[in-house]
């Protein structure tokens, strides 16, 4: 149940950004627009929500690779050991994959 | 009370519903390797993102050139990078698509992305929307969007190698 709703919260929270994504890039067409949009985008804020969206893509991917997997390989007993691994990797990458991504920004704060 | 669901042609068997169940398969599986590269391409320094520095020249170069890039430097809406920081430029994004691979492999991310959304979208609003003729218009509406969200996004790619 959980997995099913957070495969579902997920999925419904990346096509609203996948819409505002492809049509943000419509700023590609002038380089002027394009540099103020991403200077938008480079608000530390934003930054922490940008962490937070490849924390939603990495669940998403991993728990649908365990969805596929269950589709070839059912076994009702690993269903549970799955979705803990599904988490566990979900941290990791988000992780690995942010601190580069906020690591500028913290030594901005440290004096 | 009639049951809504066993006088929906959707609950019987029908090949259209099981080309979207292994549509939605194969564009996940392609997405989680897109996105892979996306990720490592646009938010690592792989060579794709300026350094601090490089952001500095190419932002510069620009505003000797065009007024309106000078302005919006002058005005803050154009900031350089922090120390350490890694940019997405205009510069690296048409440096990058100037390879018709590259333009290839984010035309499939795009259309990849949008089909996968989209029909994960009607899968959701299946389960809530009942009556036939709603159903019909979801349907309609999630491959409208899949065809005008397409194509602006090939226009945005097409745009950068100059080609509108």
């Amino acid at each position: 149940m959980a997995a099913w709703l957070l495969h579902r919260l997920t999925g419904l929270f990346l096509v609203l950004y996948l819409v505002l994504h492809i049509m943000g890039l419509r700023s590609l067409a002038d380089p002027a627009s394009f540099e103020i949009y991403v200077t938008t985008y480079r608000n530390p804020l934003f930054k922490v929500a940008e962490v937070l969206l490849l924390a939603t893509v990495a669940f998403h991917a991993f728990n649908g690779t365990r969805i596929m997997l269950q589709d070839i390989f059912f076994r009702s007993a690993l269903q549970k050991p799955l979705f803990y691994a599904v988490i566990v990797l979900t941290v990791v990458v988000t992780l690995a994959g942010g601190f580069p991504i906020l690591a500028p920004y913290i030594a901005e704060l440290l004096p | 009370m009639k049951n809504v669901l066993t006088q929906d042609r959707d609950a019987r068997p029908s090949r259209t519903r099981a080309f979207g169940w292994l549509a939605q398969r194969l564009t996940g599986l392609g997405l989680v390797l897109f996105l892979a590269l996306h990720f490592w391409v646009q938010h690592m320094p792989a060579g794709f993102l300026d350094t601090a520095e490089e952001y500095l020249e190419s932002t510069s170069e620009l505003a000797a050139t065009e007024p309106g890039f000078a302005e919006a430097i002058a005005e803050g809406k154009i900031k350089p990078a922090l120390q350490g920081e890694h940019v997405i430029s205009s510069r690296k994004v048409q440096e990058r698509l100037a390879n018709p691979l590259w333009m290839f492999v984010d035309v499939m991310l795009l259309l990849f992305a949008v089909m996968h959304g989209m029909n994960g979208l009607n899968n959701v609003l299946e389960d809530y929307v009942q009556r036939p003729m709603h159903r019909k218009i979801v349907l309609v509406s999630c491959w409208a969007a899949v065809l005008l969200l397409s194509v602006q996004g090939v226009v945005s790619i097409l745009a950068v190698g100059n080609w509108f």
